[in-house]
């Protein structure tokens, strides 16, 4: 009887957690893939040079429909690394000769102005990102701490 | 009894905690809570859609903006953030939303709200209306790549009361005939309001057999007025399609509850081998007498049509890349073999369908490089009747603007080739060359012992 009653006590916990969760406002957590801090480059690699690394899309229903976007937004590097001193874009500085690919479930070339998914699904999802870089012989060798730079926007949305 | 109890128990705690767990566990980044607003609302009114904007425990401490930006969307259904001069829609309420805060900071494990308020005007018009809520940190990261994370709240409001309208139509279909087919086809949404799609594609053939069939799932986000979207879909057909002949893509899109939107059909050219594919013209003719196919551009050919009447169908020329395969017999071949004792200079290939009389007037035209070592005058036009190279009807040349032309039967362009070609320039034979170069030389020392005569005279 007692064991009943407990029984019923979970069952009840059980309710009170999945009510609310059905009841609450839709949410989306978009997580981008951990920190690209150095990235060697070297034209007589396979290239293009990748990296990988994973996005993640958390939304509150098991149903909701995401979308997920990769975009270079700077004007500066508009798609290119760009030379970078450390705190900011070097003026009049190297720029690599090939804008980076960015791919998932499908593949954008940055800087991807028109916003094309790079990913769409359901649910709670990992996406696999790939950095694709192609690097030749007539880009030009950064000296000292002057590194290759972009910045990638991820955009997630539940879909209307 | 109570070891029953006890299992069960112990079965629902697991349970429970799997259903804890259920949400992904990842490292927290940006979270927004209220990301999509899809209310009702009434011209005149007034609501407020309130977001809560967080980040992790153990995220960095972030920056973060808040913008109301235009409601734009690509061919992919991916939702763009428009600037205010770029936001041209009519459907869209950027301009009636305002926002509580646009910036602020963010510790790690905090969160904000944010309040949209969105005063819809008494003249607001009809159908659905659109806007973006754009939520974004600032750029994080050292090094190499850095990111900007970023969530799209999209603002897709009902205007109450009004006359919702769910119109499309197709506007374009490509098809590419590798295999597998893939078809794409461009939908426009024409209504005032937002709503789902999903397409269906058959193959026909031109007898009207269905060969294949595809559909998609519904789209996975609405298409949004005056928006468009490309549904792309590929088919497989059990047999191989046919070089040379035409074939009927039939896109069909429809509501998520199957209501009709629009259906096109589009005809596409399988190219025979050797075709250069990028030459390839095609022209739709519907119930009227069939125009001029100017194909200059593209492969050098003008085509144009008498005593076909009014005729439906459809009508292709392309270049070719060298002498075509299908003639059994070359075209250099003699006369009596069913060549045209000519050398060939280049081909084309005109195919047509859906005409049944009339004849066709061919101008291919051609440079001064092409026809080097050729006699001009002896350029001629003929084409594949399926046994022999047949010379086309009414040929006239027009050396001045370089241009050969010829009439050819309607019922001999199901897919036969044609080409231009003449006779080259005789070469100089060589017991020529060498009776001028004995002839030169023997004057030289002729001339030489001339000279040689006059020096010792003089001394």
């Amino acid at each position: 009887m007692r064991g009943l009653c407990l029984l019923s006590a979970v069952f009840i916990l059980m309710l009170a957690f999945i009510l609310p969760q059905s009841a609450q406002a839709q949410s989306i957590e978009v997580t981008p893939p951990a920190n690209i801090t150095d990235w060697v480059f070297n034209p007589s690699l396979p290239q293009p040079q990748t990296q990988t690394g994973t996005c993640v899309i958390n939304v509150t229903n098991a149903t909701d429909n995401w979308t997920l976007t990769a975009q270079d937004l700077n004007a500066t590097t508009s798609g290119y690394m760009t030379e970078w001193d450390g705190s900011s874009y070097v003026t009049g500085g190297a720029k690599l000769h090939n804008a980076m690919n960015i791919s998932a479930t499908s593949e954008v070339m940055l800087p991807n102005v028109a916003g094309t998914n790079i990913a769409t699904g359901t649910g709670n999802t990992s996406v696999s990102v790939t950095f694709k870089q192609e690097i030749g012989y007539n880009d030009v060798v950064l000296s000292g701490t002057h590194v290759y730079r972009i910045v990638v926007t991820f955009t997630g949305s539940i879909t209307a | 009894m109570v070891k029953l109890s006890r299992y069960l128990i112990a079965f629902s705690l697991v349970i429970c905690l799997l259903l804890l767990a259920a949400p992904v566990s990842a490292d927290p980044g940006l979270k927004v809570t209220g990301a999509k607003c899809t209310a009702s609302v009434a011209p005149g009114q007034t609501i407020t859609h309130r977001m809560t904007v967080g980040i992790g425990e153990s995220d960095p401490a972030m920056d973060i903006f808040v913008d109301v930006k235009g409601f734009g969307q690509s061919l992919d259904g991916a939702y763009q953030e428009l600037e205010v001069q770029d936001d041209t829609s009519p459907y869209s309420v950027r301009e009636f939303i305002t926002l509580d805060k646009r910036a602020f900071h963010l510790d790690p494990g905090e969160s904000q709200e944010v309040t949209a308020t969105i005063s819809i005007p008494e003249d607001v018009g009809s159908g659905g209306g659109y806007a973006l809520i754009y939520i974004h940190s600032k750029p994080t990261g050292e090094g190499s790549v850095g990111y900007v994370t970023a969530v799209d709240v999209p603002i897709a409001l009902t205007i109450s009361g009004t006359e919702l309208i769910k119109t499309g139509e197709i506007t374009d279909i490509s098809v590419s005939p590798d295999k597998p087919i893939a078809v794409s086809t461009t939908f426009h949404n024409s209504g005032n309001y937002h709503y789902r799609a999903k397409n269906e594609v058959k193959l026909k053939d031109e007898a009207g057999n269905i060969l294949a069939t595809a559909a998609t799932s519904p789209t996975s986000s609405s298409i949004i007025p005056p928006y468009s979207y490309q549904f792309k879909v590929s088919l497989s057909p059990e047999q191989e399609l046919s070089p040379g002949k035409i074939y009927y893509i039939v896109s069909r899109v429809t509501l998520e509850d199957d209501t009709l939107l629009d259906t096109e059909e589009e005809s596409f050219w399988v190219p025979l081998p050797g075709i250069d594919e990028a030459s390839i013209v095609k022209v739709t003719v519907e119930n009227e007498a069939p125009p001029l196919i100017d194909a200059v551009d593209k492969a050098d050919s003008e085509v144009s049509f008498n005593g076909t009447g009014n005729v439906s169908g459809v009508v292709v020329i392309a270049k070719y890349k060298e002498e075509p395969s299908v003639p059994t017999i070359s075209f250099s071949a003699p006369e009596d073999k069913g060549g045209t004792g000519k050398e060939a200079v280049k081909f084309i290939e005109v195919y047509v369908t859906g005409f049944t009389a009339g004849t066709a007037n061919i101008k291919l035209h051609y440079t001064d490089a092409e026809i080097s070592g050729f006699v001009e005058d002896s350029l001629t036009l003929s084409y594949w009747d399926g046994n022999i190279w047949q010379a086309a009807d009414n040929i006239s040349l027009d050396s001045a603007t370089n241009v050969i032309s010829g009439d050819i039967p309607v019922s001999a362009l199901g897919g036969t080739a044609m080409g231009m070609g003449g006779t080259k320039i005789p070469a100089m034979k060589w017991s020529l060359i060498i009776e001028i170069a004995c002839g030169a030389v023997a004057v030289i020392l002729i001339l030489l012992v001339y000279f040689l005569l006059i020096r010792r005279r003089r001394r």
